[in-house]
């Protein structure tokens, strides 16, 4: 904890912050920048805990344990978390100096691309306390294990790459010194230490650099699988082979030069894009493990918000349970002993024991994650454009070369050989294998601007195929969030708000948060006595003589929507209307998707997605309500080209086998997982937006396409009536390759 | 013509010293985070650790 202001052992005459003169011994500041920003970070610092800073201590102290700490520490006595809610760099900056908030914290550091945190402290200190203070200060934190650190999955692979991408342009760089001079007219004894000289530089890109290649190549052999590595291969090896058969004989041009740099552009573009690709996408979302003590068999006591780690029985007379991980709906339920909970709920009552009888795989989520990785909803193969050119490329290049070595047009064999080579060299797929992922890299660059994370390319060239267009209603449509509506008295009196808000201050239940957000204003609550939750009904108390209560009707049968009545002394005073609001910008977007094939797919009851379905404008008849998961599954697995928006762990199976699978803001991790897209913006209008950016990434491609064709053909006619040189090679190369990166640039940027 | 003897080796020398610096920078993961630095170069330390260090260094 910080000191307070006073008590700090100051040098006469410095300023506190800065350190430099103050001019006077007294002055504590040099300037009031000083002194404001001073006092900013003093406020930060001894920011007082609240008073849930003890019951979140309580709900960490799991991470004390023996067993748990055997799993998830690291050496040094540190723990990595995963913490949600890191935006920006005063997060980083705030996070930083967990160390100011905990004596026992030796170091906190920030990974902003992974959204970790890595905390190192004395031996004694506490995980729970740790963990408390970072909730605290308003993230999440969740503890990582070192297997399940997003760093460990990427690492070795990215410097993998990196360092080939090195060596690479080391090696092309070199070689173009070498090939100046021979460019420039040298010839003899000279030419040919310096051809040679470009031989042994060309060995480390052959051997180390091109390596993932040959592995992409043979999985096309192999696996009939189309990529666009073959035809690199096969230019790259004419390439040398050419130039070495050329070098050796002392006849002929020699491409080593242009060759290796056309190696260290694609390299530079793959990595671009898998760094692109890579950021914010944190695989281990979804799996859930409890701590190795816990037993089948065993009573766990739960508190209040927090998430059930297993399925298992009830053994306290009844709680309210948040079900909407499973069945998206927005309205607790409520659970009597002896019921089954499921792993993945949350527990919205005060306390509750629960026997475990399932664990981690085996349990309901467990099996729907388990689901979701196997073959049964595996996507269509997608053969990309990108994958189609090349085999066209391939197909047209070796028909062109085999029948000018057949008709034998340059007069002799030798000559003959030596043109189709360069054909073969000079007609590299170079908007293919580089363009092509530039173009994708900057696209998705471009869509996070936009708030939209993009987990594969692939997703811009299918979502342009959609034909059918699926949206959940809870969440997607609708804010998913309960919002109160009114009354059926004119207006409630200030004192009654208060009675009302002060009955629901010890709730939990989403009509509580509703009611807290709309009356943000009120303050100074009375306080109740006999205050206590009825469970699955609502809140009571008594303030002076009267008894008050909130409680829903029994009979919901045919309300649509959620009230809840106001009674005192058990006399209905008014009832309360709540509604989960559709989304401002839900029926502009629907209307502009007109030329799809739209559907509502809810579990929700009947009426009320009617009811949502027309207000967006979309038909009753587009409606199909009380949809269990693998129902939702199936009908999106009728049609083709689907796309689903949805979000909630109902949604999850969906969202996998659709062709496009787009989870909005505010869905569990789990549509996360099985999710193409995610819309970190709140509403649908960002779909439109990378509906328009997949257009203009299309639009950028083909021109990329055309380029590289003009080129491909002007190359291939001078190669072929033996016109290519070394040089001309060398030249035409960077030259189309500018034009490819100019061309992305200029769109996409 | 001879100091291109001399001098071949010689660049070829200083251009592979780089790229052995570079192999071992990202082995030691120089390049895994190229985003967390560019934040926390932002903000100041802690004025009052600053400052406590400071003294205590002094002392």
């Amino acid at each position: 904890m910080a000191e307070p202001l006073n008590s700090l052992h100051r040098e006469p005459g410095l300023c506190l912050y800065c350190g430099s003169h103050t001019g006077s011994e007294v002055k504590l500041f040099c300037c009031n920048a000083c002194e404001d920003i001073f006092k900013l970070d003093e406020q930060i610092s001894s920011r007082s805990r609240s008073k849930n800073f003890e019951a979140n201590i309580k709900a960490f102290s799991y991470l004390d344990q023996d067993a748990y700490k055997k799993k998830y520490l690291l050496k040094d006595n540190a723990m990595l978390f995963y913490i949600e809610g890191l935006h920006c760099s005063s997060c980083v900056h705030l996070l930083e100096q967990l160390s100011s908030f905990d004596e026992e914290i030796i170091e906190a550091r920030v990974q902003f691309g992974d959204s970790t945190l890595y905390v190192e402290q004395k031996k004694r200190g506490s995980w729970a306390r740790v963990a408390a203070t970072i909730s605290e200060l308003g993230y999440r934190p969740s503890p990582l294990s070192p297997t399940q650190d997003p760093k460990q999955q990427y690492q070795i692979e990215n410097r993998e790459a990196l360092k080939r991408l090195a060596v690479a342009g080391a090696c092309a760089g070199n070689m173009m010194l070498f090939v100046v001079p021979i460019y420039a007219g040298l010839d003899g004894s000279w030419a040919k230490v310096f051809n040679w000289m470009s031989f042994l530089l060309f060995l480390p890109i052959l051997f180390y650099s091109a390596k993932p290649f040959y592995q992409g190549a043979w999985n096309f052999l192999k696996y009939q699988t189309t990529n666009v590595d073959l035809p690199i291969v096969v230019a790259f090896l004419s390439g040398f082979l050419l130039s070495t058969y050329n070098l050796i004989t002392g006849t002929g041009p020699v491409y080593y030069d242009s060759t290796a740099s056309f190696l260290f552009l694609i390299l530079s573009s793959r990595y671009l894009l898998k760094r692109v690709q890579q950021k914010y996408l944190n695989t281990f979302l979804g799996e859930q493990t409890v701590s190795p003590i816990v037993k089948v068999g065993d009573i766990l006591e739960l508190l209040q918000g927090q998430k059930i780690p297993v399925d298992g029985k009830l053994l306290s007379d009844s709680a309210e349970i948040d079900l909407s991980l499973f069945n998206g709906e927005s309205l607790p339920q409520l659970f009597h002993k002896d019921m089954r909970l499921l792993a993945g709920t949350t527990l919205l009552s005060q306390r509750a024991l629960i026997q475990v009888e399932k664990m981690n795989s085996d349990t309901r989520l467990g099996q729907l994650v388990a689901l979701l990785r196997t073959e049964a909803t595996k996507k269509a193969r997608f053969v990309s454009l990108t994958d189609r050119c090349s085999q066209w490329l391939i197909l047209t290049v070796f028909s062109l070369a085999f029948g000018y070595v057949a008709m034998d047009a340059a007069g002799d064999f030798q000559t003959s050989m030596q043109r189709a080579l360069a054909l073969i060299v000079v007609a590299c797929p170079c908007a293919l294998a580089f363009g092509t992922p530039l173009a994708y890299g900057l696209a998705i660059k471009k869509a996070r601007s936009l708030g939209i994370i993009v987990k594969n390319s692939d997703v811009f060239e299918k979502i342009l195929r959609l034909e059918n267009i699926f949206f959940d209603k809870t969440g997607t449509l609708t804010e998913g969030i309960l919002s109160y509506v009114g009354s059926d008295c004119e207006s409630l009196s200030e004192d009654e708000r208060k009675i009302i808000l002060s009955l629901e201050s010890i709730s939990y239940h989403p009509i509580a948060f509703a009611l807290r957000r709309a009356w943000n204003d009120v303050a100074d609550l009375p306080k109740l006595e006999n205050h206590h939750e009825i469970l699955g009904r609502g809140v009571e108390g008594t303030l002076g003589q009267d008894h008050y209560s909130l409680i829903s009707p029994q009979n919901l049968a045919n309300q649509a929507g959620l009230v809840v009545e106001f009674r005192k002394n058990n006399k209905l005073l008014t009832v309360l209307h709540f509604k989960d609001k559709i989304r401002v910008d839900s029926p502009l977007v629907v209307s502009h998707l007109k030329n799809y094939n739209l559907g509502l797919l809810s579990g929700d009851h009947r009426a009320e997605v009617e009811q949502m379905a027309t207000a967006c404008g979309l038909g009753p008849e587009n409606c199909l309500a009380e949809l269990s998961p693998e129902k939702k599954l199936e009908f999106v697995q009728k049609f083709p080209h689907t796309c689903m928006i949805g979000d909630g762990a109902n949604d999850s199976l969906a969202l996998k086998a659709a062709d496009v699978g787009i989870a909005v803001k505010g869905s569990v991790d789990l549509s996360l997982a099985s999710a193409d897209v995610y819309l970190s913006r709140g509403g649908l209008s960002a779909f439109l937006d990378l509906l328009d950016l997949a257009r203009r990434t299309r639009k950028t491609i083909y021109r990329n396409l055309l380029i590289s064709f003009t080129y491909n053909t002007i190359g291939g006619i001078l190669a072929l009536s033996g016109f290519i040189n070394p040089m001309v090679a060398a030249i035409l190369m960077p030259i189309s390759s500018m034009l490819l990166v100019l061309s992305s640039l200029g769109d996409l940027r | 013509m001879n100091i291109v003897f001399l001098m071949i080796p010689m660049a070829l020398l200083l251009g592979f010293g780089f790229v052995i610096a570079f192999m071992w920078a990202t082995n030691h993961g120089q390049f895994d985070d190229l985003e967390t630095p560019a934040h926390r170069i932002l903000k100041d330390d802690n004025a009052e650790r600053t400052y406590r260090e400071k003294s205590s260094s002094s002392e």
